[in-house]
């Protein structure tokens, strides 16, 4: 009954805006997208990577990268069972590939929230197509990682030793060690990536469940999506949520090879013992990390034909960061060098010295070549947007970074203090089986990934749109419903003939298809104090979080909450488990010194903002909430795709005649109030 | 409006005199540490080095901004740029202003007259001609950058001719190369060396940061006179950049600060920690406490809210603070070195150091008034001015 009501609406008013051509109007190119693009083929490109069959290329990925998983987890089966002495390991250099690998794949995974964090907060708009995959090459890459130090303690079982639990003999983990730092600190990175990762994708996730065809995606993307429906109430905590997480995660990233960096630093051996680790730690890691996402994104783009989203000018962009840190890291070779000159001290001396020239000399001008040399290609332009150069150079630039690492540690190790101790290090078959592993499942984990869920961010793409070309023609819509009279009358006339059977007060949904005429119409909303307003958008739309006049998001407290308590219990702890119920003494250093303590209080910091930010974006969202009224609401699954809405509760027949002067589509009653 | 109430008050002096009292300041102190020099040659050559590393730092902080302006193609920082570019420029009379430093080299950098076996080793460095020969190449090589980028800046301002900001752009990523290394090896040779002994591969990075903070928060100074003064198009938006920044690099300096003293600490190398063990006791800890309170705690929790990098007055206490705890951080390298047996002021610390400090500033708020203050053909210039934060 009512329904028939609302359509004679609806059609009359829809009649006028089609006249415009409202949908699909093509918007011009940005700069990092190329092309012609509108809201509704930005979501179709970029989710119909999910939803077609996979092409033969995945398939043939997909095996040879399974393949190889299959043999990495054979060598490390077999090392479980027999025990490390499989590995090439052996007196002096105790620690080899493990350490090497463990080392490269953390490098690996800092480019993701580089990219997610850091470019964000120096408002690198070009991140946006790269982010998400960067993203979850970070969760992956950490996955690498963790294997090796799991494996590499040997008795793999006696792992939870590692976790601030007395153990059986009532000894805690020793807080002044930085292999513990280690577990705190790569713990809590990946649980925040893994929570800033997920929050980026909510949105689309929302996006794949209201184009799902099938009832199992439809599902399974319902849970996951938690619920979300592109209320701009719910953006302006998100936004300030991933400012937040982005805010968290750029000390954290920096934190975390930095704490990697002093597994090697806080000794006494020359070649490790070098106050400039922490920082060229990081920047190495960023680095190889960057080369990563270049060797993937690459093919990735020209298998999924993504050129338009992945242009020129970011290669142009990620080929300057590799020179910028290319330089950085070739600046620490160098001051590393001089630095064992200038110290006067002979070991220190020869241990550079060895490197370059002792019987690993090979790897440490690999090492230079790769890191050093290579990215200076980038000088040039030109060399810079050649896919083909910078494929090969970012290999290469991984090739090097691999060799960093192996040079560190080996080169430091095999050359003892006594002649006497010298060794060699040779791997075996089972230490080269694991390296190859561990690319295996990398690259299994993100063929898989590209297959499961959006490869791109499909609402930070579509505020890379130009606003003013966007569809619904805000200025036809704009003169429709102020100055151009025959416009206004039609939609008005409508009204009027409806208004004899207009019901008791109740929510009434419009949609609208442009952010210009939502926003005009939340301002005329707002200016006449109706209450009960709230709009949806695909995207993050600053304009209609001013339109709607909202406060503020209170997130940034419980930020600082979460990260005060993360900080006192981190502080407490650990001072109560060293300083209190087991002192014991550590290189020398008295029992509870908080010097020791800063790494993992840092960590615990972090760990309980990120927490608190996110359960405090979830609170006051009120999600999960897997059903709303709104979702019956007709067309509303286009909310996530390329339509706007507005509701008002308990709107009259005033407010129904506002939103169709404001330029709406369709005016809709919901039949259940939320 | 009550955003410029707080600079309003202080501009009460007319602007255009500023100059010339902070030179008369800045005349006044330096002929008292010149009297200095003759009562007490060894406490001036310590006084003098700190406040010239001190302002030097400034200036060369100035030109990492610049020309870090350049390289990323910033474009919310067009308006600010002339303060960084007019402050780079102060390298000029701040590298004849070297020669004292260098004439008391002596008495600061103990290698000379007190050589033992570690120097001999290190001696092909460490030398006195080399040594003044570095320096003069350092001040030559950031002499020759910062006067390049104020040229082609200034033209660029008069013929509006498209290849001076080309020439900028193009010569901004090698210049932070040069810089990067130069100033590495300057802090080697004016602070690291006054102990032979000790070494520090992360040295350089502590002083660019340093230098980053201090040269930072000198520029929002100026940036929040230039608006007092309403000489400019700084809006609230730039401010609360500035303040960002200010915040996330006062963050990175007590990064590499702490990983420097933390690797030290933990590892408990003889050739290290007696550096660390002079700063960390007897009335020398109080500083280094106060140093670690007042160049992190304290200004880290001053910036966190937002409000406090879009309130002029909060942002400048800010800023006034981070410039005074840099000259602290350099102060508490060099002075052990002279007052082993504790922490002791000297006039002379109070009188080189305002001589100088306020050369600069004398300098600098010069230049911005017999210049544009705004680069007004820079084609970013109008985007700049509508900048918006999110």
């Amino acid at each position: 009954m009512m329904n028939l009501q609302a359509d004679a609406l609806t059609s009359s008013i829809e009649m006028r805006t089609d006249a415009h051509g409202s949908e699909g109007h093509p918007a011009a190119s940005g700069d990092y997208l190329s092309g012609q693009h509108t809201l509704a083929d930005v979501t179709e490109t970029i989710s119909r990577m999910t939803e077609t069959p996979a092409p033969r290329w995945w398939w043939y990925g997909f095996i040879l990268s399974g393949l190889v998983t299959l043999g990495g987890i054979f060598a490390a089966v077999y090392l479980i069972v027999t025990g490390v002495g499989v590995w090439g390991l052996n007196q002096p250099v105790g620690w080899a590939f493990d350490i090497t690998n463990l080392v490269f794949w953390i490098g690996i995974g800092h480019a993701g929230t580089l990219i997610s964090a850091i470019l964000f907060l120096f408002r690198q708009k070009w991140r946006t197509s790269i982010n998400r995959f960067a993203e979850a090459m970070t969760l992956f890459a950490v996955i690498c990682a963790g294997i090796f130090p799991t494996i590499h303690v040997g008795r793999i079982w006696m792992l939870w030793f590692f976790a601030p639990l007395p153990n059986d003999q009532a000894i805690w983990p020793q807080f002044y060690s930085p292999l513990v730092w280690d577990a705190f600190a790569i713990g809590t990175y990946f649980t925040v990536s893994l929570l800033f990762w997920y929050l980026g994708l909510v949105p689309d996730l929302a996006t794949l469940r209201d184009r799902a065809k099938s009832r199992t995606r439809q599902v399974i993307f319902g849970i996951l999506a938690l619920g979300w429906r592109g209320s701009v109430r719910h953006w302006r905590h998100y936004e300030s949520a991933y400012l937040l997480l982005a805010g968290l995660a750029t000390p954290l990233v920096v934190s975390v090879h930095s704490v990697v960096s002093m597994d090697f630093a806080t000794s006494v051996l020359p070649g490790w013992h070098a106050t400039i680790f922490p920082p060229y730690f990081v920047a190495g890691a960023i680095f190889s990390g960057f080369a990563m996402v270049l060797t993937l994104m690459i093919p990735m783009r020209q298998l999924f034909k993504l050129q338009d989203y992945i242009t020129d000018r970011h290669l142009d962009h990620m080929a300057k960061v590799l020179l910028a840190t290319g330089l950085m890291v070739g600046y620490a070779y160098g001051v590393e060098f001089f630095s064992a000159w200038y110290s006067a001290n002979e070991t220190e001396r020869f241990v550079f010295l060895n490197r370059a020239f002792g019987p690993y000399g090979w790897s440490y001008w690999i090492m230079v070549s790769c890191n050093v040399l290579v990215p200076q290609l980038f000088w040039v332009r030109r060399f810079r947007t050649n896919a083909w150069v910078l494929f090969v150079a970012s290999i290469l630039v991984n090739v090097g970074m691999w060799f960093e690492r192996f040079v560190i540690i080996v080169t430091s190790l095999h050359r003892d203090f006594l002649p006497a101790s010298w060794g060699m290090f040779v791997p075996t078959w089972v230490d080269v089986l694991q390296m190859v592993g561990a690319f295996g499942l990398f690259f299994l984990l993100l063929l898989i990934f590209v297959r499961l869920l959006p490869a791109i961010s499909i609402a930070e793409m579509k505020l890379l749109l130009p606003h003013e070309s966007m569809p619904g023609q805000p200025s036809a819509a704009a003169s429709a419903a102020g100055t151009s009279t025959a416009g206004g009358s039609t939609a008005g006339a409508s009204i009027t003939s409806l208004s004899s059977r207009w019901p008791e007060k109740r929510t009434l949904v419009a949609r609208f298809s442009s952010v210009a005429s939502l926003s005009e119409a939340l301002r005329r909303l707002a200016d006449r104090g109706i209450a009960g307003v709230d709009a949806y958008a695909p995207y993050p739309a600053h304009e209609l979080i001013a339109a709607m006049k909202l406060r503020r998001s209170p997130l940034p407290w419980f930020t600082l909450a979460g990260g005060l308590f993360g900080l006192t219990l981190g502080l407490l702890g650990m001072w109560y488990i060293h300083g209190v119920e087991y002192p014991i003494i550590v290189g020398g250093k008295q029992p509870g010194t908080w010097q020791g303590f800063v790494p993992v209080a840092f960590e615990m910091t972090v760990l309980f903002a990120a927490f608190a930010t996110v359960g405090g974006l979830l609170w006051k969202c009120g999600l999960p909430k897997l059903y709303h009224p709104l979702f019956g609401v007709k067309n509303f699954e286009r909310v996530t795709d390329d339509a706007f809405f507005v509701s008002v509760e308990e709107a009259d027949e005033t407010t129904a005649r506002l939103l169709a002067d404001a330029g709406a589509v369709e005016l809709m009653p919901v039949e259940e109030v939320a | 409006m009550s955003t410029t109430t707080g600079f309003a008050a202080t501009a009460s002096v007319d602007p255009r005199k500023l100059p010339r009292l902070l030179a008369g300041v800045s005349l006044g102190a330096l002929v008292l540490t010149l009297v200095g020099w003759a009562i007490s040659p060894r406490q001036f050559a310590f006084s003098y080095l700190t406040a010239w590393v001190f302002a030097v730092s400034l200036a060369v902080g100035g030109l990492f901004w610049a020309m870090l302006h350049h390289v990323t193609g910033a474009v919310w920082s067009v308006v600010i740029r002339r303060i960084p570019e007019q402050l780079a420029f102060v390298i000029v009379p701040l590298s004849l202003l070297a020669l004292p430093l260098l004439l008391n080299l002596r008495h600061t950098h103990g290698w000379i007259e007190h050589p033992d076996a570690v120097w001999e080793k290190k001696k092909a460095y460490l030398n006195q001609p080399f040594f003044i020969g570095r320096t003069i190449f350092f001040l030559a090589a950031w002499v020759w950058m910062a006067w390049r980028l104020r040229r082609w800046s200034l033209r660029h301002d008069e013929t509006g001719d498209p290849s001076s900001l080309r020439r900028m752009r193009w010569h901004s990523p090698t210049g932070l190369l040069i810089l990067g290394v130069t100033t590495t090896f300057a802090a080697f040779d004016w602070l690291m060396s006054l102990d032979w002994h000790w070494y520090s591969t992360i040295f350089g990075v502590v002083y660019w940061a340093g230098a980053i903070v201090g040269s930072l928060a000198v520029i929002t100074l100026f940036a929040l006179a230039l608006r007092a003064t309403g000489l400019t198009a700084i809006t609230v938006e730039h401010l609360h950049d500035l303040g960002k920044l200010l915040f996330g690099f006062t963050i990175f300096w007590a990064y590499v600060s702490f990983s420097q003293y933390f690797l030290i600490w933990y590892a408990n190398l003889s050739e290290e920690t007696p550096w660390y063990i002079q700063r960390m006791t007897g009335s020398w800890r109080a500083l280094t406490l106060f140093l670690a309170v007042g160049h992190f705690v304290l200004p880290f929790l001053w910036l966190l809210p937002r409000e406090a990098k879009r309130t002029p007055w909060r942002l400048g206490v800010a800023a006034g603070w981070l410039v005074f705890m840099h000259f602290v951080d350099l102060y508490w390298q060099v002075m052990p070195v002279l007052h082993n047996e504790g922490f002791s002021l000297s006039w002379l610390d109070l009188t080189a150091s305002v001589g100088l400090t306020a050369a600069v500033f004398a300098w600098v708020a010069h230049s911005l008034q017999s210049n544009r203050p705004l680069p007004v053909r820079d084609p970013n210039l109008a985007a700049s001015m509508k900048h918006h934060n999110e």
